[in-house]
């Protein structure tokens, strides 16, 4: 009776468990989105998954399955957390998930040598298994020919051949599920006999002392003792003195062990390969090969990511320019009808001063954030944005940043959570956490609207082109990626002790762009963006009114009400600290709106002028702020200012949410504090330095 | 309308979002997604 058919009689109300493991980037999110009609991130990347996932699905059967996402790895070898990830699930060592009764193992089937690696292992955990060769077509492109017959009878266990993209294979995936409970053990690949025997020798010693279970397999304390870092992976303390004898003992007996039973495993798949596997002599050169050619030459290849960026702004300045006007009638139309429907108020202050411009100011950037997501989900699902970090990785590397710095780090021009989660996948703790410092200085998407309002003021009147306005954009995400690297440089030499760690950057081959997959990224993020403008930014923009409302003084006018009210005091409040940047007090409500989330400065100021104006004057906030005066009749909003607003913007730590993760993920307040105060530091002297130097050399 | 109805309905308004904002703040203190991205509360092991 197999190892699952017995779990089965022991529990037999409990839903068979099934994990699809396999190497980054061969298409297991994917996979598992269809099987389960979930919708976690796919990208053609490897490092998207940091963290488990669970969803269910029905075999042909109808019986329910539940299903395990696990995060792509090389190796059960654990060296970074999420690779600790997939090693205790798949070895049972989690307490809030329960062992596997099978595994799906993917492979890039245009890329089995190293694929099938992982798959050795996991094979040899004894758990029921089958193996999917997915990305089949790019394996025919290159004229491959797999035996899927001969390649199932060798390793014992069902393969399906699949195109997970185009959905091809998925039924037969889902029968393959149904006959993979049953189906007995995969085959072992050879191990060295005196490192078998030195194994069972140890596994022995380990379970003697209670450090691993009785039934734990010969290869777990394989993976517990080759882990080089094991007090990071939630391996006892207690335990961890004795893994480490283990290994040193290992070491002593048999040097060089782990390096031979590699060796042995590739030369087991090699093996394997050659009886299943036909391809030409030589490789015929590919499309991948061509466009990299171009795209990751050492000169044209910066040259076409400028240009390709250029292109991104000026398609979001000039394209986004018509519904970002029909959403902006829309919020004129509901305020115009609020004042014919209600009599002067509070309430109808609170709705016409405070929710419509706090909210409709914000909204109505969501065309430029639909654009700004369309082309980042087009670059990460045509394979581009793994060429991006290549031709950054000179760069990176010279700062201190690794190969894997660059999923964090491009995933944070969307939003720095993500990109702080995904630091998950850098094995050393030292470019892990200059990583996670340096990573909400990328632009995200919060910061668009302020730079869109400010380079909007900057240069008035429908005359500027939107290429200029591209081009001071594409300035701001330069000024910030590059602070990032300067930073990276200073924390690589004072901040973080610890060796630092290399990593082969895998190139991904392009791919046409699923459009489903990206038009699925565009309606998630929009979705969100309009969730947070309907909760916290509507929540912020009551709160602001309030706070620019109150205490009311009787016989006030609208400027004087705003001066004196709470909001008003704590803006003259920090105006010293922020007047040499060239900004006023009421840009100072503004700014201390923006600590909580970034966009909410657009909505803050909406506020501000529309408290201050009062019923008279209900221009639209661009021409408010152009009409913005200091007291002795000079313009508070000079493209000089605005310049030194988007500066401070680049480089202010502004995102409660990001300071909650980054104390999550370092575990403590220390390194969210000192963040905070290096960014909000290094804002506020960049912008100094770009308001006073304007001024001194007669801007 | 009334102004007196009006000032009473906006303190409503304005307190009755200044409670949700201690009540949400208290629940991510245990839970901690992301709002803005929608990023899930998983959570590393001790590490």
């Amino acid at each position: 009776m197999s190892s699952a058919t017995e779990l089965r009689d022991d529990k037999p109300e409990r839903d068979p468990v099934f994990a699809i493991a396999g190497n980054p980037n061969c298409g297991k999110s994917t996979i598992f989105n269809t099987l389960t009609g979930l919708k976690q991130k796919v990208a053609n990347y490897p490092g998207v998954t940091v963290e488990k996932r669970e969803g269910t699905c029905f075999n042909q059967h109808g019986k329910r399955i539940r299903l395990i996402d696990l995060p792509g790895t090389y190796s059960l070898n654990a060296r970074s957390p999420d690779e600790a990830v997939v090693r205790d699930v798949l070895l049972g060592r989690r307490k809030d998930t329960p062992k596997p009764d099978a595994v799906i193992y993917i492979a890039d089937a245009s890329n089995l040598e190293r694929n099938l690696y992982l798959a050795t292992q996991v094979f040899e955990l004894g758990l029921p298994s089958l193996l999917v060769l997915n990305m089949t077509d790019v394996a025919e492109a290159k004229q491959w020919r797999i035996d899927v017959e001969k390649l199932s009878q060798r390793l014992g266990i069902p393969v399906v051949p699949m195109q997970a993209t185009a959905g091809k294979g998925i039924i037969e995936l889902k029968a393959a599920m149904s006959r993979a409970l049953d189906k007995p053990k995969s085959t072992v690949l050879p191990i060295p006999p005196d490192i078998f025997e030195a194994l069972q020798q140890t596994r022995a010693d380990l379970v003697r002392s209670n450090t691993v279970a009785e039934n734990a397999s010969l290869l777990e304390p394989l993976y517990l003792i080759s882990d080089h870092d094991p007090e990071h992976y939630g391996i006892a303390d207690s335990q961890v003195g004795r893994l480490i004898a283990a290994h040193d003992d290992l070491e002593k007996k048999l040097p060089a062990w782990e390096d031979r039973l590699a060796a042995a495993r590739y030369e087991a798949v090699e093996n394997l390969l050659r009886d299943v596997l036909r391809r030409p002599e030589r490789d015929e050169t590919t499309m991948t090969d061509k466009l990299d050619s171009v795209l990751l030459h050492p000169v044209w290849g910066g040259v076409c990511l400028f240009v390709i960026m250029g292109l991104l702004f000026y398609l979001i300045f000039s394209v986004a320019q018509g519904p970002m006007d029909w959403i902006k009638d829309f919020f004129k139309y509901c305020a115009d009808s609020v004042k014919t429907m209600m009599g002067p108020g509070d309430l109808r202050d609170l709705i016409t001063d405070g929710v419509i411009p706090g909210v409709g100011g914000v909204v109505v950037f969501l065309p430029q954030i639909l654009m700004l997501f369309f082309f980042i989900g087009l670059m990460e699902d045509t394979g581009y944005m793994a060429r991006v970090a290549f031709i950054m990785d000179k760069i990176m590397g010279k700062v201190g940043l690794n190969g894997r710095s660059f999923v964090p780090f491009f995933s944070s021009y969307a939003c720095a959570v993500p990109g702080i989660m995904a630091t998950r996948t850098i094995a050393s703790p030292k470019d892990r956490l200059i990583t996670i410092l340096v990573t909400p200085l990328a632009s995200c998407s919060a910061r668009l609207p302020v730079y869109s309002l400010m380079i909007a003021a900057m240069l008035p009147g429908g005359g500027a082109s939107a290429f200029a306005k591209a081009g001071i954009m594409l300035a701001m995400y330069f000024i910030g990626t590059a602070g990032a690297f300067i930073f990276a440089w200073i924390f690589n030499r004072t901040l973080a002790k610890g060796k630092g760690s290399l990593m082969v950057l895998e190139m991904p081959t392009y791919k046409r762009p699923a459009l489903r997959h990206v038009a699925l990224y565009m309606f998630e993020r929009a979705k969100i963006f309009l969730r947070r403008a309907g909760t916290v930014i509507l929540g912020l923009a009551i709160l602001l009114w309030a706070a620019m409302s109150f205490p009311r003084h009787e016989g006030d006018d609208d400027a004087a009400r705003l001066s004196h009210s709470i909001a008003g005091r704590a803006g003259h409040f920090i105006e010293p600290v922020i007047k040499p940047l060239g900004f006023d007090w009421k840009v100072g409500i503004g700014l201390i709106g923006s600590f909580a989330a970034r966009e909410v400065f657009v909505g803050t100021m909406g506020i501000v002028y529309a408290v201050e104006g009062g019923d008279e004057n209900t221009a639209p906030l661009l021409e408010r702020m152009k009409d913005e005066k200091w007291p002795d009749g000079r313009r508070v909003f000079t493209p000089l200012m605005c310049l030194s607003m988007m500066i401070f913007f680049v480089f202010a730590m502004q995102c409660l949410s990001t300071v909650a993760v980054v104390k999550r993920e370092t575990n403590g307040w220390k390194w969210p504090l000192f963040q905070i105060a290096y960014m909000t530091g290094a804002a506020w002297i960049a912008s100094f330095v770009v308001y006073q130097g304007g001024k001194l050399i007669g801007f | 309308m009334n102004p007196d109805w009006q000032t009473w309905a906006a303190a409503a308004v304005v307190i009755v979002t200044a409670v949700l904002f201690v009540v949400r703040a208290k629940r991510k203190k245990k839970g901690g997604s992301c709002s803005s991205c929608g990023s899930g509360s998983a959570k590393l092991p001790k590490h």
